[in-house]
């Protein structure tokens, strides 16, 4: 990571803590008091960020394409426009309809503004060299959780839940739109490209599928523990408290393992590391179940020093294995194959 | 779905199986582990 790279690396990591924070850290604080406020289940808030992740996967190749094309400023600029639109739906949502409609927008622009998008942008701007700013940025973001769920539910308990997302929209349009906009490089003749530009050829071989496998089981694990980890603690015997409790060690332990991949195994291939980040959810679990519910911080500190290197090398690995040469469509193409677990042909027919 | 649809479906697996819903997410970790070793260092030029 160099002295040059530090000012992009500071705006994305700031840009993306926002995305995250007003996107995929809502529901856990906001599912019970919307649902309370529509009266209905709280799992149709969870059904409905459901379908915005969905939404986000499938449209990751076009994002990469376009990435690919003109470069990460416009694609993330619509982001910040496109998450604040979807909240501030979401702040006046009073039906299930609406609330849908605002996740749906949301999922749009979680697929244009989260980290597939972000690690696109960094191969496209620094090629193979993109390794330390994608570190770098997962090093700041990886606080989105600690600084996001108490403000959201600061917020929820000082303004109320709707005000709380038209704040999050505002923050978009004041802070994370002019960072996108004037802080990432412009690409050169990027209209030009854009205008001439066919799409590429990405033959889906083993080692695409492979790649995509990966990442599909290594997320399924990471969407799961990010919802209900406290929930499989408590049934492993932990206390509410101590649950809790854990479930706030997750980040820093995130941010620990990232220094240590951004130190140590930086020297190596991020094949080594992406094992090694594997290994960290099964050996917490085989603890908790020797230990039970009183090993629920140590299970935390695991699961998330694996989570956290595992979002790294999201980005590193398929760069580190095919280059820096339609890097973030290739991106994209792994994160539409996660979300379609069962290869389909029509996944993969089109590229 | 997997990721999308994941958080849901623990649900169900956590009322269903308790804290042993471990058992699940640790064998998906072991599984893309062991492809992990399938994988190469640098694909080949087409």
């Amino acid at each position: 990571m160099s002295g040059r790279q530090l000012p992009v690396i500071l705006a994305l990591g700031t840009t993306q803590t926002l995305a995250w924070a007003s996107s995929v850290y809502l529901p856990a604080i906001l599912a019970d008091p919307i649902a309370r406020d529509l009266g209905i289940s709280s799992n149709w808030i969870f059904a409905a960020y459901s379908a915005a992740l969905a939404l986000a996967a499938v449209l990751g190749p076009q994002v990469g394409r376009q990435i690919d094309r003109v470069g990460g400023r416009p694609v993330l600029s619509a982001s910040n426009m496109t998450l604040a639109a979807g909240l501030v739906l979401l702040g006046f949502a009073n039906s299930i309809p609406m609330l849908m409609a605002a996740w749906l927008v949301l999922g749009v622009g979680m697929g244009y503004g989260l980290y597939d998008a972000a690690f696109g942008v960094l191969g496209r701007i620094y090629g193979e060299a993109a390794r330390g700013p994608i570190t770098g940025i997962t090093l700041i973001a990886g606080f989105a959780s600690t600084v996001g769920w108490p403000l959201t539910a600061l917020g929820v308990q000082t303004i109320g839940w709707r005000d709380t997302c038209l704040a999050w929209a505002a923050a978009h349009l004041l802070i994370g739109l002019p960072l996108n906009m004037f802080m990432l490089p412009a690409i050169k003749h990027a209209k030009a490209a854009a205008e001439t530009a066919t799409k590429p050829h990405i033959p889906i071989d083993r080692s695409m599928i492979l790649l995509a496998f990966i990442f599909a089981a290594a997320w399924t694990v990471t969407g799961a523990m990010a919802a209900q980890l406290p929930r499989i603690l408590e049934a492993a015997g932990a206390t509410t408290l101590q649950a809790v409790s854990a479930g706030a060690l997750i980040g820093p332990a995130q941010v620990v393992a990232r220094i240590v991949e951004a130190s140590v195994l930086k020297r190596y291939h991020p094949l080594l590391s992406t094992k090694l980040a594997c290994l960290m959810h099964p050996l917490g679990a085989a603890i908790v179940a020797v230990f039970g519910g009183a090993a629920a911080s140590v299970f935390a500190i695991f699961h998330g020093a694996g989570n956290g290197v595992i979002t790294i090398s999201r980005g590193t690995l398929p760069l580190a294995i095919f280059g820096p040469h339609n890097y973030a469509y290739r991106l994209g193409i792994t994160v539409r194959r996660r979300a379609c677990r069962k290869p389909r042909h029509r996944c993969c027919s089109g590229f | 779905m997997s990721q999308a649809a994941a958080p849901l479906l623990f649900g169900f697996l956590i009322d269903a199986m308790g804290s042993r819903v471990l058992i699940v997410s640790s064998v998906l970790s072991l599984a893309a582990f062991a492809a992990l070793f399938l994988l190469p260092e640098k694909a080949s030029q087409r």
